[in-house]
């Protein structure tokens, strides 16, 4: 701001509006070494991808971590120089400071919400969550091997897990073997992949992504981090003929050896039409008192939606971590011996 | 520098004949000396003067008068160069000329440094991942992040870039005078103004607008949001205060 000689400051002009005096600019140029303050909004939600297409439509900032011809960084993406029959390890020690960096780079820490969404049995999935923040409010999202899946896969799956329950994240497990009967019951219009039933399924938990964390950050706070996803895209009630018997189905579908009694929290979030809120939440009730009683916690939430006919519902089982990693456990056992680089140990 | 033969010299209540006069127009300065000795070829000092703008200067034939010295050239037409030489004041306007000239580089330098960490602001505000995309190639790491960084860096440069603007104004202030070098401080600052607007959000202002229009330099509307084409703009707008007027 200029000044005239007896000191009155004011803004521009060339006399002083109060003594009349000439008004000098020669200091006032020193005040332009000042920027303005900018406060960054870097929005509530990221989400980082590995080996499953990103959802845009659900807004927020997204970010692609893949492996290709040649190295690539960018505000959405981020692709490493292929490794030859590279193993979650090769990528892991070669990568995971540089890609740390980069997420520091793009601020992805900033946001409220962080996932991380991955196929666990993709070589580049520990190397995602160990180039994480390790911040609050982060969850990984993981389509985990099964038995059905190789022990390389269950390896890779087993170690990625770890490594996010060892840095203190949420994890959120759709086995395999769940993604592929989810594909049964849909008509995709592109051919038919685990990854893309996993995909479909990422879209709609972004969508109740606020509803989701809350109840995940509560379990938290009881002890209980790591959840089976448990979910139903696109269900009708005239399939199943009541809310309650949705539920009753879904307890048949916990990993082998896991009882209904050793369900720690149990929780569903439904996206529907207004009129079947109240048919949802009474199913919960019936199914929580008479199957899962003994758990520490359990809420439905029903986030109502003008279109009808449909709903889509996504059950969080908080189960003890071992339920999932026991699936992979033999795999990852038997390449760990083979090659001792590829146990958890040797994770930083 | 341009010297002319007189036939003769009136000063100080002498005559001096067969004298040069040697004429700096920018310094509006005369020397007159005569040759002495026998073969004339000493040249002695009679006069160094210094003309003022506002002093008169009269002809007569190919006789000059101003202030108390008649010049007397060999002719009428030499007569009336050297008249004109020292009543026109473009040489004190070429040197305020090219005074400005001198500042005006330092002056748009600055700005226009501002305006790359405007832009970068303004980027930061809309897209701000992107704005640290762009600046993460000079990343050190010597901050917790490349905006930090960045700004950090900026700011030594946009320092700089201050100093040498504001040195420049010194060293011609002396010539140009005191008003002018206001002047252009003041268009740097409602510049200054118009810039920080491009990240607030308020852009060209009533209030900018109205002082550009007293410091004469056109207050129209400026519609580009690019803030380096805009401030080139309002650069493209300072010319008057880089062209010659007499120093007061």
């Amino acid at each position: 701001m200029p000044r005239c000689a007896n000191g009155h400051f004011q803004s521009l002009g060339l006399k002083c509006n109060t003594c009349g005096m000439q008004l000098s600019y020669r200091e006032a140029t020193s005040q332009l070494l000042d920027l303005p303050s900018v406060q960054p909004e870097f929005g509530r939600t990221a989400s980082l991808y590995v080996g499953v297409p990103p959802a845009f439509r659900e807004g927020g900032y997204s970010i692609a971590l893949s492996s290709g011809d040649g190295h690539l960084q960018s505000k959405g993406e981020y692709v490493l120089e292929r490794i030859q029959g590279g193993t979650w390890y090769d990528f892991y020690s070669k990568s995971s400071e540089e890609f740390a960096r980069w997420l520091n780079i793009v601020a992805f820490g900033e946001s409220t919400l962080k996932f991380l969404f991955a196929d666990a049995a993709d070589p580049l999935s520990v190397l995602a969550v160990s180039a994480l923040p390790q911040l609050s409010q982060t969850v990984m999202v993981a389509m985990t091997a099964d038995g059905a899946s190789t022990p390389v896969e269950q390896n890779a799956s087993y170690v990625a897990v770890s490594a996010a329950l060892r840095r203190g994240f949420q994890v959120l497990a759709l086995p395999r073997y769940l993604a592929k009967q989810i594909l049964a019951s849909e008509d995709a219009d592109e051919p038919p992949s685990p990854a893309g039933s996993f995909s479909r399924v990422v879209g709609g938990l972004l969508g109740l992504r606020g509803e989701l964390m809350d109840l995940l950050e509560r379990d938290r706070h009881i002890g209980v981090g790591f959840h089976l996803l448990l979910p139903i895209l696109s269900g009708s009630l005239q399939v199943y003929g009541k809310a309650a018997n949705v539920f009753s189905v879904q307890s048949y579908q916990l990993p082998k050896g896991v009882e209904p009694g050793e369900v720690k929290t149990f929780h569903t979030l439904v996206s529907c039409e207004k009129e079947l809120r109240r048919e949802f939440e009474e199913g919960f009730a019936q199914f929580r008192n008479r199957t899962v009683k003994a758990a520490l916690s359990a809420e439905c939430r029903v986030k109502e939606r003008a279109d009808g006919g449909s709903f889509d519902l996504f059950t969080v089982v908080g189960l003890d971590e071992n339920s999932i990693l026991r699936e992979c456990e033999d795999g990852y056992t038997a390449v760990a011996k083979r090659t001792p680089a590829l146990r958890v140990e040797s994770l930083a | 520098m341009k010297t002319y033969h007189l036939k003769a010299v009136e000063y100080g209540g002498k005559t001096f004949a067969n004298c040069s006069l040697s004429l700096d127009a920018d310094a509006r300065k005369a020397e007159i000396k005569r040759s002495v000795g026998l073969l004339k070829r000493e040249a002695v000092l009679v006069a160094d003067l210094t003309w003022g703008l506002g002093t008169p200067v009269q002809v007569d034939g190919s006789a000059v008068r101003s202030g108390g010295v008649t010049l007397v050239a060999d002719d009428k037409t030499a007569a009336e160069e050297i008249s004109m030489t020292l009543q026109s004041p473009a040489p004190a306007r070429t040197l305020v000329t090219d005074k400005l000239a001198a500042i005006r580089e330092p002056v748009y330098g600055f700005l226009r440094k501002r305006a790359e960490g405007i832009e970068f602001l303004v980027k930061l505000k809309t897209d701000p991942r992107q704005a640290l995309v762009d600046v993460s190639p000079s990343y050190a790491g010597l901050y917790e992040n490349p905006a930090l960084e960045y700004l950090m860096k900026f700011s030594t440069s946009l320092a700089e870039a201050h100093a040498k603007m504001t040195y420049a104004a010194a060293e011609v202030q002396e010539t140009v005078g005191t008003p002018a070098i206001e002047r252009i401080f003041a268009f740097v600052c409602a510049a200054g103004v118009f810039q920080d607007g491009l990240v607030t959000g308020t852009g060209f202002t009533e209030e900018v607008s109205a002082f550009l229009m007293q410091l004469g330099v056109g207050g129209e509307d400026i519609a580009e949001t690019d803030v380096k084409k805009s401030t080139e703009a309002m650069l493209r707008r300072s010319d008057p205060l880089f062209s010659a007027v007499p120093a007061s």
